[in-house]
């Protein structure tokens, strides 16, 4: 599992396409130029989603964590777990980038 | 929190599907996906996988296999280039008796430059290769698939005479 430093900001990379659809944010990542609708196509669950607006590389993880707290008032480490198990798939997948 | 690989079970609109093929396109990118319905056996058979590029710098020309709506409110189709007059193109499936009509140039979003079966690639008349020795192949795989088309439906007004 890739090791996300909070103090970071990320953003998505040139290699990604992503588009919502019928209330599902499709990503589609590009290899070789290719966006394969075949078998690299994903979608994002209800947390992730609220993820993915901030990846814009304007917010650090710990202020992405920080405004998720303030907007659902869930347990803090849980968020933390969440936002940080999340990014590190993202990065493991190529799909985001520190700014 | 967790990103879902969606390879078996999402079945994208052809709406959406050309929203997300024009973001791909943006990016210089081409989209691969599996191509539904039998209009353009046998160059692209029913679940073959498809891989739909944007449009080439040179001109679109007859024998091109492109992704196109006829008119906005149609859906899209995956067919063939027939002919080609002052900037519109003439549509055609493969398979199909009948042609599409003519569509306008800016109704074509994509070009297909790939075709796979059973994980295998297939010739794909009409790629972005400009050679001359492709575009005699070419034209001989379109008159060849016409002459099929034509032999098959003998054979079957044969078989229908006969029973």
């Amino acid at each position: 599992m890739t090791e996300i430093d909070k103090n970071l900001k990320y953003r998505l990379t040139e290699n990604v396409v992503s588009r919502e659809i019928e209330g599902e944010i499709i990503i589609v990542p590009l290899t070789a130029g290719i966006g394969d609708a075949e078998d690299d196509l994903f979608s994002l669950n209800e947390t992730g989603k609220a993820v993915w607006g901030y990846l814009d590389g304007t917010n650090s993880v710990q202020e992405i964590i920080d405004l998720l707290e303030k907007k659902y008032e869930s347990d803090k480490n849980g968020i933390t777990d969440d936002v940080t198990g999340f990014l590190s798939e993202l990065l493991s997948r190529q799909i985001i980038e520190a700014v | 929190m967790e990103i879902i690989p969606e390879s078996a079970e999402l079945s994208l609109s052809g709406e959406n599907l050309l929203k997300l093929m024009k973001d791909v396109h943006m990016k210089g990118g081409s989209l691969r996906f599996t191509a539904k319905g039998y209009s353009m056996t046998p160059s692209i058979r029913h679940n073959d996988v498809i891989t739909i590029s944007p449009l080439p710098d040179r001109n679109l020309r007859s024998g091109d296999i492109v992704l196109f709506k006829k008119d906005e409110n149609s859906q899209i189709v995956v067919h063939r280039i027939i002919k080609k007059r002052s900037g519109n193109y003439l549509m055609r499936g493969d398979n199909s008796d009948e042609s599409d009509g003519w569509v306008t140039g800016n109704m074509i979003y994509g070009v297909v430059t790939g075709i796979e079966r059973n994980g295998r690639t297939r010739f794909c008349a009409g790629s972005s290769d400009d050679s001359f020795s492709r575009s005699i192949l070419l034209k001989f795989y379109y008159v060849a698939i016409n002459l099929r088309r034509k032999i098959v439906k003998f054979i079957m007004l044969f078989r229908k005479k006969r029973t």
